[in-house]
């Protein structure tokens, strides 16, 4: 179970700061906005349902309440009509020219009324008054109003718009009343340009474009430029129900559109809103809740601006004092593992002092009289004080190597030869410690590799702490492999022990601080938590394999120091 | 002050510091031990099978054949040899492992010479069952 870690060389501060800045901001922006734009695009898409169910529910009323108006109109003109067949004034006997003059009420009453005449039975013409001079006798007994208008119950009629007997489109009202044997029939015609007119006197007439159509479409009246009288509309408004709402087609071109159908005659009125896209788009841009939503934006905004600034500040302070921390858990660790060393110095040191008393007592005893022997050869004091001379220095050299492990220096970023970090640990700060345990040290080193960027001391600290655990590991002695080579473009530096390994459950902790498996008072479980820590900072990576009885093995790898 | 009494102390020094064991050779000698010297386990093992011996003083951490094996064979082969266990070490359990498979006494390095002449001579004598009693007590 390999456990591994990377990380990149640090930083410098005002790097990481920056870096650290955008992190945090681009963190905060995504969490805040992101919810931010898909409320404020749910409330646009709910303002335009609004603001279009409005519009439609406007458009509709205008359509129903002209549509009203119209029928008003149309059902008035009829009234017109049935009160000249009620006027004492008028009978069967109503000559051309009195008829002029019920033309002219006609027209105090509604501009519309183009001309009037009476039709007799057969549908024949029997009096006019009009722009029309007949010069031959007049029958509309084939027209399809008169046919309509013969069929018992029907007093009325409306005629769709048509070209009649003078070729110019028109509208024929015509009312009709049996008296007597044969019935009386008035008809009139209107003239589509004044009912248009009064189409646009209607209400609303300026928000909105009004048309009249027919049940296939075919324009009857248009109030404003949508198309001559006669003409097929883009409008076909269905039959049922009797008001409603059409939306556009974006392909035929024809806009939305309201409409609502007449009682006098099977004719629809159709309303568009007379705005152009152009009117309509600029409160859609500028809307009510698009301005809501870029200032609650700004706000945000600003409050992520000066948040991000302030969570930046705190974790750079953090961070700090972690490096801080950081550093005293590493001098920490160095002052712990002098502990661990103790034991193996005591015995480097107390060697040297045993040979030095013993060296001096051969002295004394040769200065002695109680013991020195006349016939004894005397004694060679070159060859003592030589000894005692080498002594006192091997003890110099450990102290020495001590306290230049244990230094808590600045650490000294520099191109080191791995190689001469590995032998000062094998040979010099824990070769004899090696020898007495009986383990023995092979050494196989790729000399390709020329150097790695690191702090001495540290790296070495790395390293005797591992090669301490393999010692921990090979009570009664055994093989201490230590190998390096490039893998990845890293120097791999492996330390394999032939010791009793590690089970699963311990590989899982070995890397925790304070995690060891020697008895109380023998080790602090700092050693592999601060070993990964440094090995960390210098951008390297920590592997161990191991298993019950097979030995463990522990690699570190390290970037390469550019050439 | 060399006395005939003290000729039957035979002792063996086992360290693997060389100047250590000759410069104890020679002060023993000079207190009338007749005392000799090896620098490792194996040759110490191999010295007693060849020569008598009273006492061994032994260095518990060796390369090679540790003071620990040493004095577990020499208690096996030899059951009447006392073993004076010498160390450098300050860690008490290789003592205290030392002094569980049967060594008379142990000496902290340096030692004082008068002090091991003292331990040695009351290991070759008759104290060393005193010792065995209040051990086995």
């Amino acid at each position: 179970m390999p456990e591994s870690s990377e990380k990149g060389p640090g930083s410098t501060g005002e790097q990481r700061s920056r870096e650290l800045f955008w992190q945090t901001l681009g963190r905060l922006v995504l969490l805040y906005f992101v919810p931010l734009i898909l409320l404020a695009v749910f409330f646009q898409l709910q303002y335009r349902n609004v603001q279009r169910d409005s519009l439609r529910a406007h458009l509709q009323g205008l359509a129903e309440h002209q549509a009203r108006t119209f029928d008003l109109f149309l059902r008035e003109r009829l009234v017109n009509l049935g009160n000249i067949l009620g006027d004492p004034r008028f009978g069967a006997d109503t000559t051309w020219r009195d008829l002029s003059s019920f033309l002219d009420e006609l027209r105090r009453a509604s501009d519309a009324f183009v001309d009037l005449g009476v039709v007799g039975t057969g549908g024949a013409l029997v009096a006019y008054a009009g722009p029309v001079r007949y010069t031959a006798p007049v029958s509309y007994g084939e027209e399809p109003w008169f046919r309509e208008l013969s069929a018992p119950g029907t007093t009325s009629v409306i005629t769709a718009i048509y070209l009649g007997f003078r070729d110019k489109p028109h509208f024929t009202i015509a009312v009709r009343r049996d008296q007597g044997p044969s019935p009386v029939i008035l008809r009139a015609a209107l003239s589509p340009e004044r009912l248009s007119e009064y189409l646009t006197t209607l209400e609303g007439a300026t928000e909105v474009k009004a048309a009249v159509v027919n049940g296939t479409g075919v324009l009857q009246l248009s109030a404003s430029r949508m198309g001559e009288p006669l003409e097929a509309s883009l409008f076909t408004p269905p039959a049922t129900p009797r008001r409603g709402f059409v939306a556009g087609g974006r392909d035929s071109g024809r806009p939305d559109y309201a409409y609502a159908w007449l009682t006098e005659t099977p004719w629809a009125l159709v309303v568009v809103d007379a705005r152009s896209e152009a009117d309509a788009a600029v409160p859609v841009v500028l809307s009510r809740p698009l301005l809501a939503s870029l200032g609650v934006f700004l706000f945000v905004g600003v409050v992520i601006l000066v948040r991000t600034r302030q969570v930046v500040g705190r974790q750079l302070a953090v961070e700090q004092h972690e490096a801080e921390l950081s550093g005293q858990l590493v001098h920490a660790a160095k002052l712990a593992s002098v502990g661990e060393l103790a034991s193996g110095i005591a015995h480097e040191i107390n060697n040297p002092l045993a040979v030095i008393a013993e060296e001096v007592g051969v002295l004394k005893d040769s200065l002695d009289p109680e013991l020195a022997d006349e016939d004894d050869e005397p004694v060679d004091l070159a060859e003592h004080l030589d000894a005692i001379h080498d002594a006192v220095f091997r003890c110099r050299d450990i102290t020495r190597k001590l306290l230049t492990f244990v230094r808590h220096g600045e650490v000294k970023v520099q191109i080191h030869d791995v190689h001469d970090i590995l032998d000062e640990v094998l040979d010099v700060l824990l070769g004899n410690e090696l020898a007495i345990s009986n383990v023995l040290v092979e050494r196989s080193y790729d000399r390709g590799i020329t150097g790695i960027l690191t702090d001495r001391n540290q790296l070495a600290q790395v390293f005797v702490n591992l090669v301490k655990n393999a010692l921990d590991a090979m009570p009664g002695g055994g093989r201490l492999r230590v190998t390096t080579h490039l893998e990845d473009g890293q120097a791999a530096i492996s330390i394999k022990d032939s010791g009793c390994g590690m089970s699963p459950e311990q590989l899982e902790k070995i890397f925790m601080p304070f995690y060891t498996t020697k008895d109380p008072g023998r080790g602090t479980g700092l050693g592999l938590s601060v070993s990964y820590t440094i090995i960390r900072d210098f951008g390297g990576a920590f592997y161990v394999v191991s298993a019950p009885g097979k030995g463990s093995t522990f690699t570190v790898k390290l970037p390469l120091a550019a050439a | 002050m060399c006395s005939g009494d003290m000729d039957a102390f035979r002792v063996l020094i086992v360290d693997d510091e060389e100047e250590l064991v000759s410069a104890l050779v020679e002060r023993l000698n000079l207190r009338g031990f007749e005392a000799r010297g090896v620098t490792n386990g194996a040759d110490a093992l191999a010295d007693l099978e060849t020569t008598p011996c009273d006492v061994v003083v032994l260095d518990v951490k060796m390369p090679g054949l540790g003071g620990l094996e040493v004095i577990r064979r020499i208690r096996s082969e030899h059951p009447g040899l006392e073993v004076v266990l010498l160390t450098g070490h300050g860690s008490p359990t290789s003592v205290e492992e030392g002094m569980a498979a049967g060594a008379f006494d142990f000496l902290m390095k340096p030692v004082k010479i008068d002090e091991l002449a003292l331990i040695l001579r009351s290991a070759g004598s008759g104290e060393d069952a005193r010792r065995q009693e209040e051990r086995d007590g």
